[in-house]
């Protein structure tokens, strides 16, 4: 092991620069800033100040002060087993986003494998502790050493996965290995049987059977863990299922079993160092952090096995509304969490990965799915029946159409696994494209000669088709507005009313499409009650909250204008109108008409919303075993219904109720107030 | 406390950093290097207020900003810091700074004013949207603590740099102070990232 405290990073010629500087100053008028060309404010903000705790993370200050670490201190195999555990919460928490710095790197083994080398330790350090059979050396340089050396290939194989630009360096997870090796020259294979090694060694020493089997399941579940993360593309669903199976019963084994604590002042307690950044090359200040207890940490572990598991069932599933259908179900429902970067980037590779689809399958699927989960036939039947004139034109649109749904598709399901914000943000790009691709149809429809009026029906929906997804799309950016608080008050009930002028048009979609008899029918019906119910209550909540717009014209305007910036964008213009337009002057004289009609009634449009909710009770659609989440999902909306129900029952009463009963924070469903007494 | 009106002061110089930085740094979790007051401070004084409760006594809440061209196509203000000391909060003096600040970045023909604050500080965001900001984006994970932000962002229609605005802005105020040299530029070559506001998202 190298000595980190006087191996100065870049070496130790270091010259003494203050004399030169203050010369330099002595020319400077007081209050004067020297600034270089491209000076920025993050350069400045980078800059620290020497002594300053909070901001100099080499500072030590008395209470820090901890013994030099020993790192073959014999331990008791339950101490080593504590520590495991502990290595398994640091991963944890750098997949949930942490630094490895504030996390894996704390654990002080990490920078001493070289100590724990049983062919590097000498005879002195041998006989350094008396022998003591409870406290074998092997513990640490078998056991201890292929733990973390596995634990450091894990965190390598998921870094390769997560550096590929699918999730967001210091957004969704932090990359910077501050010059610690993650053994990224060493084959993973050669780790897997270091950690075989010393199940072998285990099996054979004087441990107690008890001590073994609690050593076992832990490396047995790194070893599995680490196995998961090698796999590679295309990901075997067999094998996914397989590991992710074994490490949930390792898993829950491990949960169940007791371990005893090491007191404060067993060598284990000092396995830690939190302020390990400060002898590390750190990039940023790394605030010190608690670790989560360790039912957190499996918890979180228990996550990224739910996460591999659900790909393998994706994976089984070839068809793109499941996986659209799974993906939206994780973001809409309240109760999931959002899953670690990892599996986010994980499930987009899984999407599209050099040339295939889900997997293994040819990107041409997706044009398949496009017409078979909408209309319900084959493309060849599709294109059979519509009879495209064989024209140069008239190919290249079709190539142009083809193309562009392969590509938009998959964006689409990747989206799914970005973190909210930035998934908002796709889809105001993506209803663009889609539009687009709706223009490509409308422009192939005159060269288009079917024969009978099936294939003239198929001609007239194919652009809806399209403009379905464009709508999903926008829809997806006002729920995803609502989810994330974007909205203020003033803002909330225009959200609200263009959200049900975007569901009215997708419901004319959907109309169209049901003409059609298809398999796709049931997944329809499915979309027209639950697209209907929001475009009831989306209208109820606009008439009662139409009071709380005060904000002068001009300002509205202006923000509503800068609010859409994404259907404003001047693409459009050279495009068929992308309906409904985003027509501010329309709000006022449309809900005012609504809230004139004496027969309007927020509560009733609740109590037919939650009818329409109800009634998908047993249906399945395309949910696959999904349908289970979104049946779950769909009562969660029905009870919204019934607690608003009891707003007013007519357009009459409106006016006097109190817009502070409306729950906004932490309220239980994301696109929904609760209603408060 | 007194009751007389507070008195609202451009920043003058370097004096006026050590309580700018105080009341500033209260309400910080990771403290703010001297370097990143001076970045705003020095370039865009202008754009910077404090607030006395009279004549005599330190300020009790400060207002540091920037303006510049974003992406050069848009002029583009920025708030960086604004703070009110606890003792004197809720009776309209953030308000009245940020009033202060925009209307001299209207006289210097801004489009757009945008900041970014923590998603959970419902203080700062009703004082800005009583304003007229939204929250155009979410900022997932942007602060080093892991917690989101909201990008709030006011648009500023064109014309508006004569509009008065319903506080008395001595007008016409000089571009920039006289007292300010503009701060000497050393030319090397340029780095290979450009990141001149906190959030490049
Ligand atoms: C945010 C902060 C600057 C507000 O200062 P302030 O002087 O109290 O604000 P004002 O009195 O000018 O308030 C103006 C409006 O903001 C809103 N507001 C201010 N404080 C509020 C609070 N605690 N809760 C809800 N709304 C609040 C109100 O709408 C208020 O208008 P009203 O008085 O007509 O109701 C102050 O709380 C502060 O310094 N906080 C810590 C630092 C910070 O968060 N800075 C902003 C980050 S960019």
């Amino acid at each position: 092991m190298y000595d980190m405290d006087v191996d100065l990073p870049g070496g130790s010629d270091f010259e003494d620069v203050t004399k030169l500087f203050a010369a330099a100053a002595n020319d400077m008028d007081p209050e004067a800033l020297l600034m270089t060309d491209t000076f920025s404010l993050l350069d400045a903000m980078s800059a620290f100040e020497i002594g300053e705790p909070r901001m100099d993370s080499g500072m030590v200050t008395e209470s820090q002060q901890r013994p030099p670490f020993d790192p073959l201190a014999p331990m008791l195999p339950q101490e080593i087993c504590w520590i495991l555990d502990r290595a398994f919460a640091c991963e944890m928490e750098w997949h949930a986003g942490a630094s490895l710095t504030q996390t894996v790197h704390t654990l002080l083994y990490v920078h001493y494998l070289d100590d724990l080398n049983p062919d590097f330790i000498t005879g002195h350090q041998r006989y350094l502790y008396p022998p003591d059979p409870r406290r074998p050396l092997e513990l640490l340089s078998v056991v201890m050493r292929a733990s973390v050396m596995a634990l450091l290939k894990s965190c390598d194989l998921a870094w390769r996965e997560l550096s590929k630009g699918k999730v967001h360096d210091v957004e969704d997870w932090l990359g910077e290995k501050s010059e610690v090796s993650l053994l990224e020259g060493i084959s993973a294979d050669f780790v897997l049987r270091k950690v075989d090694d010393a199940l072998t060694w285990l099996q054979y020493s004087n441990l107690s059977a008890q001590d073994v089997q609690l050593l076992h399941d832990r490396l047995l579940l790194r070893k599995t863990v680490m196995q998961l993360l090698k796999l590679t593309l295309p990901l075997s669903k067999k094998e996914l299922r397989r590991l992710s199976i074994d490490a949930r019963v390792l898993l829950q084994r491990i949960r169940s079993q007791s371990l005893t604590q090491p007191t404060p002042d067993s060598p284990a307690a000092f396995v830690f160092d939190p302020h390990i950044s400060r002898r590390l090359a750190c990039f940023m200040p790394v605030r010190i952090i608690d670790l989560p207890p360790q039912e957190q940490a499996w918890d979180h572990l228990s996550r990224l096995l739910d996460g591999w598991e659900e790909l393998s069932h994706l994976l089984d599933n070839p068809c793109v509304s499941t996986w659209e259908i799974a993906g939206c179900l994780r973001i809409w429902s309240p109760r999931h969490e959002i899953h670690p970067a990892y599996l986010r980037s994980l499930s987009q590779s899984v999407v599209y990965d050099r040339g295939n689809v889900m997997g293994r399958l040819p990107p041409m699927w997706s044009v398949e799915c496009f017409f078979q989960e909408s209309v319900g036939c084959s493309y060849e039947a599709f294109l059979s029946k519509i009879c495209i004139r064989n024209d140069s034109s008239a190919l290249w649109l079709k190539k142009e159409i083809e193309n562009r749904i392969c590509k938009y598709t998959a964006a689409d399901l990747r989206a799914n696994s970005y973190n909210p914000p930035r998934r908002r943000r796709y889809f105001m790009k993506a209803s663009l494209q889609w539009h687009e691709v709706f223009d490509l149809f409308l422009q192939l429809i005159p060269y288009c000669e079917p024969f009978d009026s099936e294939g003239q029906a198929l001609v007239d929906v194919m652009p809806s088709i399209a403009t379905m997804r464009r709508l999903a799309a926008s829809r997806e950016i006002i729920l995803s507005g609502l989810q994330q608080d974007l909205y203020a008050r003033e803002e909330v009930t225009i959200a609200y009313w263009y959200l049900s002028r975007i569901l009215d048009a997708h419901l004319e979609c959907i109309d169209q499409i049901l003409n059609f008899d298809t398999q796709a029918r049931e997944e329809m019906k499915i979309q027209l009650n639950f697209l209907t119910a929001l475009q009831v209550m989306s209208m109820a909540m606009c008439a009662i909250t139409y009071k709380q717009c005060t904000l002068p014209y001009q300002r509205t305007a202006l923000n509503f204008v800068r609010r859409h910036k994404w259907a404003f964008k001047p693409e459009y213009e050279d495009l068929a109108p992308a309906l409904p337009l985003p027509d501010l002057r329309r709000f006022v004289p449309e809900v005012e008409e609504m809230l004139s009609n004496g027969q309007y009634s927020p509560a009733q449009s609740f109590a037919l919303a939650e009818d329409m909710l109800d009634s998908l009770e047993g249906l399945e659609g395309f949910a696959s075993i999904w349908a289970e989440d979104r049946r779950a999902f769909f009562q969660g909306l029905a009870r919204i219904c019934i607690q608003l129900q009891a707003l007013p029952a007519s357009s009459a009463d409106v006016a006097g109720f109190d817009l502070r009963r409306l729950k906004w924070v932490d309220r239980t469903h994301p696109w929904f107030p609760d209603l408060g007494v | 406390m007194s009751s007389s009106p507070i008195v609202y002061r451009q920043y003058t110089g370097e004096s006026d950093l050590r309580h700018i930085m105080s009341l500033v740094q209260h309400e910080l979790s990771e403290p703010y290097v001297i370097y990143t007051y001076r970045y705003f401070l020095r370039q865009w004084p202008h754009l910077s207020f404090l607030a006395y409760p009279d004549e005599n006594s330190d300020p009790v809440g400060v207002i540091v900003c920037k303006q510049s061209m974003h992406r050069e196509t848009r002029n583009r203000g920025y708030i960086a810091m604004l703070s009110v000391h606890r003792d004197w909060r809720k009776r309209g003096i953030a308000s009245t700074l940020v009033r202060r600040s925009l209307a001299i970045m209207k006289q210097h023909g801004v489009e757009e004013v945008v900041l970014e604050t923590e998603f959970d500080n419902s203080a700062a965001l009703s004082l800005y949207e009583s304003l007229g900001f939204i929250r155009e984006k979410r900022l997932f994970r942007f602060y080093l603590n892991g917690k989101d932000a909201f990008r709030l962002v006011l648009v500023v229609p064109p014309g508006s740099e004569d509009q008065q605005d319903d506080i008395g802005i001595p007008s016409p105020i000089p571009p920039r102070p006289l007292f300010l040299a503009p701060p000497r530029m050393v030319p090397i070559p340029p780095l290979p990232y450009d990141a001149d506001e906190a959030s490049a998202r």
